[in-house]
């Protein structure tokens, strides 16, 4: 008897979905649905990040720049084939007068970084715009420095840098700093390029995974919703 | 009509849920104010303080923000988790209080977008729990 009931109510709603007013209805929450579906996916392939070389990262760029000779420092904790490196930083203007940092070369070994420091302070290099190519990379955080060397970063944070570079007057800066590829092997054969990750990206990016949970619930119940507008208009329909 | 009390059970959810997600909605319009206009998270338990701003950049490449502080967290990234799962709990609300008074699929859709446009949850909860409370007091004279 209720197996009979619940055929018949069956037989209803599949009656009152098929009239076109619903079959429109359920077309337009299928569309609503596979745009949830597929905000789902896109906010899933956010959720991961895989870590990427500087190559993969961008193509590279070429920027006319004249060295900031007073303003060359040395970046600790860097990693580079597994191994510990120290990165040779140095800020340059562009022609329009701003401040573009370069991450010039590394090596494992902090003396002969220091060398080259050294080096390219006082050497008689040509104040002159040269072309500069390498890739960009975003800024960090700031850390602190230790007073006894000054000029040992612990990260590229060009917040930090900008301050050391004019700590009296602000500088205009871009945003992101640029690793400069073939300045170690043009200028000293002491350094090699930078050429590792330095970013581990976290693993999982939780807003967008909890994201991608919601679109998909939004999803199941956009049909769910036109089931239920059914059910309605087959109950308003028994009670008249 | 028997549907009163399961009536006014929806009706205090939605209210419940129609203010806790209007506020969070508040609370996250400025926190991404604060992200797209001075590129700022507010961050918790960082090297700053318990509470500051954190300035991040966007890596050219990925599209990321990166240069947070390595220790806390972002309030702002959490707020905006919350703020979904709210929203879901206020579409539930939103779906009883719909289904027990046979609205139109119209008065649903806008009581879901007052979850996410600023202010608009106060707006529809006071118009639409009015005529929620009225049609009550109307089967209940019957």
């Amino acid at each position: 008897m209720a197996s009979l009931q619940n055929k018949a109510a069956r037989l209803s709603f599949w009656r009152v979905a098929v009239r076109p007013k619903y079959i429109a209805g359920l077309l337009l929450a299928l569309l609503a649905a596979s745009a949830f579906a597929w905000l789902g996916q896109w906010q899933l392939e956010r959720s991961f990040t895989k870590d990427q070389t500087i190559e993969e990262i961008q193509q590279s760029v070429t920027v006319e720049t004249m060295l900031d000779q007073r303003n060359i420092f040395i970046v600790q904790g860097r990693v580079q084939d597994q191994k510990e490196v120290f990165w040779l930083i140095a800020n340059s203007k562009d022609k329009t007068g701003k401040s573009l940092t370069l991450a010039l070369g590394q090596s494992d070994s902090l003396l002969k970084v220091e060398a080259v420091r050294f080096e390219l302070q006082n050497s008689a290099i040509a104040q002159a715009f040269m072309p500069t190519t390498g890739s960009w990379l975003p800024t960090e955080a700031p850390e602190k420095v230790d007073a006894e060397k000054p000029y040992l970063l612990k990260s590229v944070s060009l917040a930090q840098l900008l301050n050391l570079y004019s700590p009296d007057k602000p500088l205009a800066s871009y945003n992101d700093f640029l690793v400069v590829k073939g300045f170690a092997a043009n200028y000293s054969p002491k350094l090699a390029d930078i050429s590792a990750v330095l970013q581990p990206a976290p693993a999982i990016n939780w807003l967008s995974a909890f994201y991608a949970a919601e679109w998909v619930l939004f999803a199941g119940f956009a049909v769910f919703l036109w089931g239920r507008t059914v059910k309605d208009a087959l109950d308003a329909e028994r009670l008249n | 009509m028997s549907t009163t009390p399961e009536l006014a059970k929806s009706l205090r959810i939605y209210k419940v849920t129609s203010y806790v997600t209007g506020i969070f909605l508040l609370l996250i319009s400025v926190l991404y104010a604060l992200r797209l206009t001075i590129s700022s998270d507010l961050w918790i338990a960082g090297p700053e303080g318990l509470v500051a701003l954190a300035q991040f950049s966007v890596d050219p490449g990925t599209g990321e923000r990166v240069g947070f502080p390595t220790q806390g967290f972002s309030f702002t990234t959490i707020s905006l988790i919350v703020h979904g799962w709210l929203y879901v709990a206020y579409l539930y609300a939103d779906f009883r209080l719909w289904t027990e008074l046979r609205w139109g699929i119209g008065k649903f859709l806008i009581i879901a977008a007052g979850g996410v446009v600023p202010f608009l949850s106060f707006f529809t909860e006071r118009y639409f729990a009015k005529v929620a409370e009225g049609w009550n007091q109307k089967s209940e004279a019957k």
